[in-house]
């Protein structure tokens, strides 16, 4: 190569370099979504990480003993119970945690039959043991040593015949839990007072009572390393969108944890935002709830030990609504979402907006009203930022105090509460009472909402907009709404968007805000993706006079 | 599966959201001091000028829309780099950059003399400025996608209040201060309202933002549907400006529709609007002005071919709030600002133009497209 080309190729390269800042993706098109990250991460979570060890079962009565005794430190855990039976066949192990077994059962179903068996050892197979247990109804043959323990750690019963390098194990396992109760934390007036409990299988049986497919699917996934109970996730096959069942399974399965306590813990994991100050699922103790989305398209994850069902996809809207609103009849539950909406606002803005016109625009308010509020604040030392701060803190204090307090003297302190806030306060010249009135409506607003956990993100933005507000007057409110609608919107719920159908705008935008009849609603939300897109046949009123006789023919021929 | 249930559909932008989104953008220089600038060019025939200049622009936007049809919806700057090469890609990128950042950096001059004057009196400038350009930088970093949502969310209500205030304002003008009725006359009239097609400039970021859109047929509607929003919103609001004010004082009004508001008096509740009214105005303004800061990012970052364009977001916001600064005047800032639409048409117009021309007379449809 000439000097010259050799030179001309640098000056090419120069210019290049100096036109293009990353050579190696100039060729590729131009990324138009930064939603989506370039690198799609590939996660195989069924490959194990390290390659399991395989035991086999000892088929010697001693030398299995002295392994499970060694394994569940058998001396120091009196809970843990090795069994020697002797049949007049052979000897048979039996090995359980006695505080999960039910030892009726143990003895009805497993040591009377095993005892009265009739055959020869040289005959037993696995399937003829599990003949011969005809009371048990869960039944595992297991061929390792690391089976057996964790089948035994799951509170199953593990059977061993002496002279075999298999095992058995059934399910004799006691559910300690409490009765099925009554909703805590989503009361409705009307409708089920049912709520789900800490056994999962209770819960279960609370859904499978009211949904009677044979789609509906309870999958059991790992729950952690230490835990004992499954975590299921719910959904109905052949409605639910499999592509959301992939997502929340793949979620699910990439927790790795030593245990998950309650399915709190899981909706931080599974989350697509988890530094949001929103929850992008929700959480309900109602079966009627959970079973309105899972026919609506969404999935559920139930947790044995919690007596919370989370539920993804969902919208944003769907934490203003309660169950009550389909219950009641469609004029009252339209007026109760238009409450709680304007409850939002109230509970997002109305100090930051009160703070920012009293300090920043009285202009605004009618002559009379300013007056009025100008001598209330007259005595009053501190800004009112300072004073809407106090009442927030002392808000804060008596929610506080109510719920730790023994529940003998929760009223005292809300007497107190009461007397200090309402009273003491505005006489002391602390602040004014319109302050008192505008915290006491924020705060009532704030719980207003039918989801708890929004009253707790509700509080955190509302204190960011009073500062704003305080600083900027309307500016800064404005500066607070523009990024919290930012924010909003860039959240998602099992990647669907969270204040759809509003935005992306879809062409029922106005289903959350308004509920319609339900004998006019035939279509599951669309932001699921359902397979299955109706819930209703078009015409469900046919007696109806004021429903054409032309829609029947037409809803006829279809069939 | 149902096309619809096909969670792999998603990922594009939805032709109203865009159309409030870019329709938002063009309209902050109403807020600002457009209609006065309008009713000094037009006289009483100012508000035809909206409506003349939407003629021009819907032409231009045709072209776009031709040439996005015959490329698949590539970016412009992408045909300009088939056409022309990198180098020439790459400066056209520089330019349409700096003239979105140009066009950002006044308008944020403006809005922020504007809280100032009307809100925070005693604020620093530099603190409305920087707090609004954080604010930009946030919204603009989610992408279009994202800028368009929130839109969304916010145009209802900014709509519902410019439409109640414009027609409460409205309703205490007088229709016979927009008589004459030919303002100046029928040529001149005409005349001023082609060169207004600078109104719609903005228009001309359906070019770079087209690959964002799922068919043409979106791309059309939206850009028919931003056009015909703004010139309503235009002419209504340049109409209820006129009927308010008498020519001579529209002429000299300083912050034009913000006037109108003051002339409004709710007795019982509110005493005054024009607070509230500044409020969802600015709210809007401020997408408008985060979709100008996206434009400069976008455009930067096609013309460079770089695979994001969201690195370059707070370099530009300070180069916007430098522009910002360079005024020393409020009314510097309002001069200059009228006069940069104008000379920005050339490009911003003449790009589309150039390149439908160079693809009609010189391109060969076998070679690839970009």
């Amino acid at each position: 190569m000439t000097n010259n080309s050799k030179g001309a190729n640098k000056v090419t390269a120069y210019i290049k370099d100096l036109l293009s800042v990353n050579e190696s993706t100039t060729q590729t098109q131009f990324s138009v979504s930064p939603n989506r990250p370039p690198i799609r991460r590939h996660l195989n979570i069924n490959k194990p990480q390290k390659p399991e060890t395989i035991t086999p079962i000892p088929s010697d009565v001693h030398d299995l003993h002295q392994l499970l005794k060694g394994t569940f430190r058998a001396k120091r855990n009196p809970d843990f119970i090795i069994r020697l039976l002797t049949a007049s066949w052979g000897r048979i192990t039996l090995a359980f945690y006695e505080s999960v077994t039910n030892s009726e059962l143990m003895q009805e179903s497993v040591i009377g039959p095993l005892l009265e068996y009739a055959g020869s050892v040289e005959d037993i197979t696995p399937q003829r043991l599990a003949d011969a247990l005809t009371y048990c109804h869960v039944i595992e043959t297991i061929s390792s040593f690391e089976d057996a323990v964790k089948n035994i750690v799951m509170g199953m019963s593990l059977i061993h015949i002496e002279g075999f390098d298999w095992a058995i194990v059934v399910d004799l396992r006691q559910q300690q839990s409490r009765g099925i109760g009554t909703p805590r934390i989503e009361t409705v007036v009307p409708g089920p007072y049912d709520a789900f409990v800490e056994a999962a299988q209770k819960n279960l049986s609370l859904l499978r009572m009211r949904l009677a497919v044979p789609g509906f699917m309870a999958e059991s996934l790992p729950s952690g390393r230490r835990s004992r109970g499954p975590l299921y996730l719910l959904y109905i096959d052949g409605l639910t969108n499999p592509k959301l069942v992939w997502e929340m399974r793949r979620r699910l399965k990439s927790i790795d944890v030593d245990m998950i306590y309650n399915i709190g813990m899981i909706e931080q994991y599974v989350q697509d935002r988890p530094i949001s100050l929103f929850s992008q699922m929700l959480l309900t103790e109602r079966p009627d709830r959970t079973v309105a989305f899972l026919l609506e398209g969404s999935v559920a994850v139930m947790l044995e030990g919690s007596p919370l069902v989370l539920i993804a996809p969902v919208n944003f809207w769907s934490q203003l609504h309660s169950p009550e609103d389909i219950y009641f009849r469609w004029p009252f539950g339209t007026l109760a979402r238009f409450v709680r909406l304007i409850g939002l606002f109230i509970s997002l803005f109305l100090p930051a907006l009160y703070v920012a016109m009293v300090s920043f625009h009285p202009e605004m308010i009618p002559t009379e009203l300013m007056l009025s509020i100008a001598s209330a604040r007259e005595r009053v030392p501190f800004p009112s930022f300072v004073a809407v701060f106090f009442l927030e803190l002392a808000f804060e204090f008596i929610r506080e105090a109510t719920l730790r307090v023994p529940k003998v003297i929760g009223a005292t302190i809300g007497i107190v509460g009461a007397i200090i806030i309402g009273q003491a306060v505005v006489e002391a010249g602390i602040v004014s009472p319109v302050m008192i009135i505008v915290m006491a409506i924020t705060v009532l607003a704030g719980y207003s909402m039918p989801q708890y956990s929004l009253t707790f993100s509700l509080r955190i933005v509302r204190l960011i907009n009073l500062l704003l507000g305080s600083i900027f007057g309307f500016y800064g409110v404005l500066l607070g709404l523009v990024a919290l609608i930012r924010h909003a919107v860039g959240l998602r719920s099992l990647g669907m968007p969270f204040l759809t159908p509003v935005a992306p705008l879809e062409k029922r935008f106005l289903t959350p805000f308004f509920r319609k009849p339900p004998f006019k609603e035939e279509k599951r939300p669309g932001y699921t993706r359902p397979l299955d897109t109706f819930k209703a046949k078009k015409v469900t009123r046919p007696w109806d006079a004021s429903v054409p006789l032309e829609l029947v023919f037409l809803d006829e021929s279809k069939k | 599966m149902n096309p619809k249930n096909n969670l792999t559909g998603q990922g594009h932008i939805g032709w109203i959201e865009t159309s409030i989104c870019i329709g938002s953008f063009v309209h902050v220089k109403m807020f600002l001091a457009n209609p006065r600038e309008l009713c000094q060019m037009g006289g009483t025939a100012a508000w035809m000028l909206p409506l003349i200049g939407f003629f021009g622009a819907t032409i231009i936007f045709f072209i776009l829309n031709q040439l996005t049809t015959t490329f698949s919806r590539a970016s412009l700057l992408s045909i300009a780099g088939l056409f022309w090469g990198r180098a020439v890609q790459f400066i056209l990128g520089i330019l349409f950059s700096v003239s979105f950042i140009l066009i950002n950096g006044y308008q944020l001059r403006i809005f922020a003399e504007f809280v100032l004057t009307t809100l925070l009196p005693q604020t620093p400038i530099s603190t409305v400025v920087i707090s609004m350009v954080i604010l930009n930088v946030y919204l603009a970093f989610g992408g279009f996608e994202s800028l368009s949502r929130t839109i969304m969310i916010i145009a209802p209500i900014g709509l519902t209040v410019l439409t109640l205030a414009l027609t409460f304002g409205g309703s205490m003008g007088n229709i016979y201060n927009l008589s004459p009725w030919l303002g100046y006359g029928f040529w001149d009239t005409l005349g001023t309202g082609v060169l207004y097609t600078s109104l719609y400039e903005e228009i001309i970021l359906f070019g770079f933002i087209a690959p964002l859109f799922r068919e043409q047929k979106d791309f059309r509607r939206s850009g028919l549907a931003t056009l015909t929003l703004s010139v309503f919103l235009f002419v209504f609001a340049q109409v209820v400006y006129e009927m308010c004010f008498q020519i001579r004082s529209a002429q000299q009004m300083g912050f034009p529709l913000y006037q109108v508001t003051r002339l409004i008096r709710f007795e019982t509740f509110l005493q005054r609007l024009d607070p509230m009214f500044v409020f969802v105005w600015a709210s809007v303004s401020s997408i408008g002005l985060a979709v100008g800061l996206y434009s400069g990012a976008l455009t930067l970052a096609q013309g460079i071919r770089a695979p994001d364009f969201r690195p370059y977001l707070i370099p530009l916001a300070v180069l916007s709030i430098c522009v910002a600064f360079i005024p020393p005047r409020s009314l510097d800032a309002v001069q200059t600002y009228s006069i940069m639409p104008w000379l920005l048409q050339v490009p911003f117009f003449g790009l589309p133009v150039v390149l439908l021309l160079w693809s009609k007379l010189f391109y060969r449809s076998g070679e690839s497209h970009p």
